[in-house]
């Protein structure tokens, strides 16, 4: 990833007044999330993989 | 640019069966958290980008073994991540038959939602003026100025020319001054 200072030199460059804001997004996640979600997506992918596919139907 | 020492080794072991399972739990702790800030910063509401960000990972455990390392592992993950919001936005103005800038102004009005939400503070409006912009210059903008992509970078995951993103990202910039100084 680039250098935040060349991020910042760039804005700063194209406009001072969005260059001035913080750029930590201030949306929340909830506690624990990222912990959980690698276990929880591998399970997902599993049980995918386990679910058997239907066969097509019959034509009569 | 190819993938680094350490995602080479995790793609090694991800077309292991034996070690399948740890490679792709490793390849989710090192890059969800990138990942959902991208798309959350796309979808606005965390139930949307969770929706979204499993979506990303299924299609990742199922196209992994055919990626080809010629680009860096992440910037194959972002594209992924980016057309899924795109798609996710598609389907969502679908699903309301309602045109892109009503789309947007429903991504606004969950931002106004959000329980944190405080128009008087600079990063919220911020977050309102990037709804205001196109989808592509919304992209843009976010890798920019959120994940520090550089533009070469930026190339491969959008498949767009240098010239073109940088312009776009000056347009980007130049709304979001407007929209911070009317509002």
């Amino acid at each position: 990833m680039e250098n935040r200072n060349n991020i910042l030199n760039e804005l700063r460059e194209i406009s001072p007044v969005v260059a001035g804001i913080s750029y930590q997004a201030p949306y929340t996640v909830p506690s624990g999330y990222f912990e959980g979600l690698p276990s929880q997506l591998l399970q997902l992918v599993k049980a995918m993989e386990a679910t058997p596919v239907l066969p097509p139907a019959r034509q009569p | 640019m190819s993938v680094t020492m350490q995602d080479s080794e995790l793609l090694m072991q991800f077309r292991d069966p034996a070690t399948k399972e740890k490679a792709y739990t490793a390849i989710i702790r090192k890059y969800q958290e990138r990942l959902y800030w991208h798309i959350r910063r796309m979808v606005v509401e965390h139930e949307d980008a969770n929706d979204v960000l499993q979506n990303v990972f299924i299609r990742v455990w199922n196209g992994l073994e055919n990626f080809r390392e010629d680009s860096q592992l992440y910037t194959w993950l972002y594209r992924i991540a980016t057309n899924e919001c795109l798609t996710y936005l598609e389907q969502l103005k679908k699903r309301s038959s309602v045109s892109l800038s009503d789309v947007e102004s429903g991504l606004e009005n969950k931002i106004k939602a959000d329980k944190h939400f405080d128009p008087n503070k600079l990063e919220w409006k911020l977050q309102l003026a990037i709804q205001q912009l196109p989808e592509k210059q919304r992209v843009v903008f976010s890798l920019r100025y959120y994940d520090e992509m550089p533009y070469e970078e930026m190339s491969h995951v959008l498949e767009t020319s240098e010239g073109a993103l940088k312009a776009s990202y000056h347009h980007a910039v130049k709304k979001i001054e407007d929209y911070i100084l009317n509002h």
